[in-house]
């Protein structure tokens, strides 16, 4: 069986050894270097561009001359590609340059001179929203809104015999990929070819071909080795595609544009910041009457991905609960601030410090315990969710909580006792319970489909495509696992192609939202088992018997190699022999399989509907001790139990599972991108903290496995969920060892001892 | 930019009075992450890692010398330093990461001059004086003396920085070094407290010294002085904290704010009493 094993990782081997080459490590002859410049200024008018002192072997594109459209906006088109007439952030891109070295690049980056009127910008959500504030685009500053109205909260509330009320505030997060963002363009006899260590190889094609105006036909996208993104990677690389393509195109020679860090930290795009305020309305029991939430983001000075993040964190706004009476606001409001966007987790992890911590709020003003008021309003199987979609199948929340709970009661005693002991150090015990619609969602249902490309030799080798790419989070192996499994086939005789090639596979929409195991698996399932079939047939007809009945063909079956006849082994015929007959047959042994997501669908005026196929699960627990005459925090213990559909490979999704808790961890704790008038203040790895190993506790990860009809082996996704429950569980910890709750992320130690000093006589 | 490598003091010297805008690089840990900031303000490097006489720690009678080019590892490992300066360890070692402990040196901490230097408040706590050579004379300054504000020392411009000498003493019973950072690995310090003392009649006599709260190293000689001639409990730890505060005025910046380093650079000096078990 090759689905369920923790086989070794198909990359590991070039990534242990060194030999995996990564974007930066790749050249070509004559191959140039690009470099995007950037305003600078936070919002301006652009009063002249003047390019005479640049030296002649230097090529500089402004945006009067870029051959296709002058545009770069993926979901709404509010973004031009290379500033006009106004620059709106301060890292906007206004030029490219391209020269033979380096040093040249730099040289040419001084000699450019553009002159700026400066304008006064606009850095705060609340300052954008005033009736007199300065109009950053055409439309206004509010870019977004989505609202949810079930039941009628308002009126529940003035009712309910206890309400809570609270305001909360989340920041910035930066991905922090080993790799930066990076691009070469190639130029070719058919038109260009685009290398590039990137997430989404058909958004960069679709960007590439429009600013060079070109057919989509004319423009192959090869993504490189790709070392790590989290969102990062999603649209940023069009831009970086963009620029070398046009750069390319304009001198005839290959060129390569890779960010330096502290560039990437400043010019791609962040986890929203999120203000938030929720109220909730309850009885005695703890059972939720009703909820409510108004959420406002400052989104930057472009929409980019906006759209999808907020709609995301809009319909997960209250968690994984029963509740009649919900009402959600969200808003995206322009700044003149980066613009921000995709971030493993796209929404969620805010709305989950917000809505978990509301939940311990019940606990304390009812005096019941925190996993107990969870579990009362915890949804099952038929349930609905706050936008009264029916959950129809595969619903392992309360397994997730179950097996969270032993930990839970053993822990909560070590802790009183602990507590009990001492005065200068308190530990806590916090919860955090999630769920997370898998794929695209109905937000992008447009692009929610996948294919592959399934390609069976005649030695018993198969060579697997898909559309969605690796970057680290071990999907080729549990694509490879997937593809063995339905074929029939060993694992090791399962070859995936290393990148995703737009010329090879159908446009597969995006690697983002956990939805890779179950997207291109599906697709390579569709494609193997045609395969597979006609294996089998053959194989019938070589052991004579009838291969067009349906029922006889299900009596054979190929497994690991090896055919099984009404169960039992068939020596008669082997592998290998019937490929070989295939061939002097002419089977058709290349398929190209397709699997696109149920449908779903929601009123907008409403916000009520389906938004979501499938949602994964999950429970956590964190286990921290605060030093109150210090205000640090030591993190002691993570337990995590994910409901994940079906674990196809147990090794990659522990790995995936102790990965999102420690970034969570980052994003709970350490990680502080602070942006002062549109420009970042601490773009290094030096000053933007993330966890070292040390800051590491003992993390127990839990497998939850409640089959999904529509995932691959009844696969859900694991990607995001293992990060999302992060903010929630530690500020819950912290709350419960101090008594006292801080309402903004990061839990950094100044905000801590503040708390803690407030109390001092 | 040009470097120059040089194999014995008198030529790193010779070099430096024909060049003396040029800077010495050892281990190059700070060195060089200013040089990719591009605030590096000089024409060129002399290259002292091949100057063995640099290199070395020696007991000299009551004192102990400690060669300027020494890397923070190479003081970890020895065994004088292991046994007279225990508390000088216990800093080193939480200096960046085992990478940068195997470059960065003791004197390179030292003229590098940051109030964030780990290993400069035990030598304040120790007294050390640094050793100076130029062609023509040798000479020994206090350390706190020779540090007068962020990256300013009194090294002149034809100086090389020999080591820092100490004086040997019994080793205080109750040594501390706490050191407040963003992280646990790999982080610049927000606020230290260092402090080595003994119970002498029911008084705690000792010394204090912060690190990361003003210009320079503090040393808390009025909380020392208190201390030392009150007896010891929860009232007069109290009250010495209070004199603390009087004694340092720590600034925002990137890493932390003055208030955080006020209050717990205050509530270090209870967290020691604390955990010496002394309250």
């Amino acid at each position: 069986m090759a689905v369920g094993q923790g086989v070794l990782r198909k990359d590991a081997e070039g990534k242990i050894t060194g030999d995996v080459k990564f974007l930066d490590d790749l050249s070509f002859p004559n191959m140039l270097y690009g470099k995007i410049v950037m305003s600078g200024v936070s919002y301006a008018r652009v009063q002249h561009i003047d390019t005479s002192s640049i030296p002649d072997d230097v090529t500089c594109i402004l945006g009067k001359d870029i051959p296709g459209e002058n545009r770069i906006g993926i979901i709404r088109d509010d973004q031009p590609f290379l500033a006009n007439s106004t620059v709106r952030y301060a890292y906007e891109p206004v030029a490219l340059l391209a020269a033979d070295n380096l040093e040249l690049l730099e040289e040419a980056e001084r000699q450019l001179s553009i002159q700026y009127q400066e304008k006064k910008g606009v850095f705060h959500y609340e300052d954008a929203l005033k009736k007199d504030a300065v109009q950053i685009h055409s439309h206004g500053n509010v870019a977004l809104k989505f609202k949810l109205r079930k039941g009628d909260a308002n009126e529940a509330l003035k009712s309910c015999p206890h309400t809570v009320k609270h305001h909360f505030s989340t920041h910035y997060q930066e991905q922090l990929y080993l790799e930066p963002n990076g691009a070469i363009a190639v130029p070719e006899p058919f038109g260009v070819t685009i290398y590039g260590t990137m997430q989404c190889p058909f958004y960069v094609r679709k960007a590439v071909a429009r600013v060079l105006g070109y057919p989509l036909a004319k423009v192959r996208v090869v993504q490189t080795a790709t070392g790590g993104a989290f969102g990062g990677k999603e649209d940023v690389p069009n831009e970086i595609c963009s620029a070398a393509a046009v750069l390319a195109l304009k001198t005839g020679k290959p060129v390569k544009v890779v960010y330096e860090r502290s560039e990437d930290i400043c010019r791609t795009s962040k986890r929203h910041p999120f203000h938030m305020h929720y109220e909730y309305g309850f009885d005695d029991e703890g059972i939720i009457l009703a909820a409510k939430a108004e959420i406002c983001s400052d989104i930057g000075a472009y929409i980019t991905l906006s759209p999808a993040v907020l709609f995301r964190g809009f319909c997960h706004a209250l968690g994984p609960y029963n509740i009649e009476n919900a009402y959600v606001d969200m808003f995206g409001v322009y700044t003149n601030n980066q613009p921000v966007g995709a971030f493993r987790g796209f929404g969620t992890p805010q709305v989950v410090f917000a809505h978990e911590a509301m939940m311990d709020e019940i606990a304390r003003v009812t005096g019941l315990d925190p996993w107990e008021v969870r579990n009362r309003n915890l949804l099952h199987l038929g349930d609905r969710t706050i936008t009264n979609q029916k959950l129809n199948n595969s619903v392992g929340l309360q397994e997730t909580m179950d097996a969270v709970k032993p930990h839970y009661d053993e822990l909560k005693k070590q802790v009183d006792a602990f507590n009990q002991k001492n005065e200068y150090k308190k530990q806590g015990l916090g919860l955090s319970t999630i769920y997370y619609g898998n794929g695209l969602g109905v937000a992008g249902k447009a692009l929610d489909a996948a294919g592959s490309m399934v390609q069976v030799n005649q030695d018993g080798s198969a060579f697997v495509s898909v559309g969605c790419t690796e970057m680290g989070q071990g999907a080729l192996t549990v694509l490879s696992q997937i593809a063995a499994e339905t074929l029939g086939f060993q694992y090791d005789k399962v070859f995936p192609n290393f990148s995703v090639d737009t010329a090879m596979v159908q446009d597969s929409g995006p690697t983002v939202a956990s939805r890779t195991t179950v997207m291109s698996g599906n697709a390579i399932m569709d494609a193997c088992l045609k395969i597979n079939q006609r294996i089998r047939s053959l194989a019938l007809s070589l052991l004579n018997k009838q291969n067009d009945d349906p029922a006889v063909l299900e009596e054979l079956i190929l497994k690991e190699g090896r055919f099984y006849l009404n169960g039992t082994l068939c020596e008669e015929v082997s592998l290998k022999e019937v490929l070989n007959q295939c061939f002097i047959e002419h089977v058709q042994m290349t398929e190209a399989g397709w699997y696109k997501v149920p449908d779903t669908e929601i009123d907008p005026d409403t916000g009520l509907g389906s938004t979501y196929y499938v949602f994964c699960f999950a429970t956590q627990l964190a286990h921290i001790e605060i030093d109150k005459l210090t205000g640090e925090i030591s993190i002691l213990k993570i337990v995590s139990a994910h409901d994940v559909g079906k674990c196809i490979n147990p090794v990659t999704l522990r790995g995936q599972i102790i990965g999102g808790v420690v970034q969570g961890m980052g994003y709970a704790v350490f990680e502080n991108l602070v942006s002062k008038n549109g420009k970042f203040t601490n773009p290094s790895m030096m000053d933007y903290i993330i966890p070292s190993i040390q800051d590491i506790p003992e993390i127990v990860p839990i497998v939850i496995e409640a089959a999904s009809p529509d995932g691959p082996y009844g696969a859900k996704g694991i990607g995001e969920p293992s990060l999302i429950p992060a903010g929630a569980s530690y500020s819950n910890a912290l709350a419960h060892g101090l008594g006292k709750r801080l309402f903004s992320l990061p839990l950094l130690p100044e905000k801590i001892k503040k708390l803690i000093d407030e109390d001092r006589v | 930019m040009n470097v120059l490598i040089a194999d014995s003091i008198a030529q790193a010297l010779e070099y430096k009075k024909n060049y003396p805008d040029y800077l010495f690089i050892h281990g190059g840990t700070d060195l060089m992450v200013r040089k990719k900031h591009d605030a590096l303000s000089c024409s060129g490097l002399i290259d002292i890692n091949s100057v063995a006489e640099l290199k070395f720690v020696v007991r000299d009678g009551e004192s102990v010398f400690i060669g300027a080019g020494s890397t923070h590892s190479e003081l970890i490992a020895d065994p004088i330093i292991q046994k007279e300066f225990p508390l000088l360890i216990d800093a080193v070692r939480t200096i960046g990461a085992v990478q940068m402990r195997n470059m960065g040196t003791l004197g390179g901490n030292i003229v590098n001059a940051s109030p964030a230097g780990d290993s400069i408040p035990i030598l304040y706590l120790l007294d050390a004086n640094v050793v100076l050579k130029s062609l023509d004379s040798e000479r020994e300054l206090a350390i706190q003396e020779f540090i007068y504000g962020p990256g300013k020392t009194m090294l002149q411009p034809d100086e090389i920085l020999l080591g820092v000498k100490i004086e040997c003493r019994k080793n205080p019973e109750y040594q501390v070094f706490y050191k407040i950072g963003p992280r646990k690995a790999q982080a610049i310090t927000k606020v230290s407290l260092s402090m080595m003392g003994d119970m002498i009649d029911g008084c705690w006599q000792g010394k204090i010294a912060l690190g990361s709260v003003g210009p320079t190293i503090i040393r808390a000689r009025k909380t020392e002085a208190f201390l030392a001639e009150k007896i010891l409990s929860m009232k007069t730890i109290d009250e010495a904290a209070k004199i603390l505060t009087s004694e340092f005025t720590p600034i925002d910046d990137v890493r932390s704010t003055a208030e955080y380093r006020k209050s717990t650079g205050c509530d270090l000096l209870k967290k020691a009493f604390v955990e010496w078990k002394l309250i």
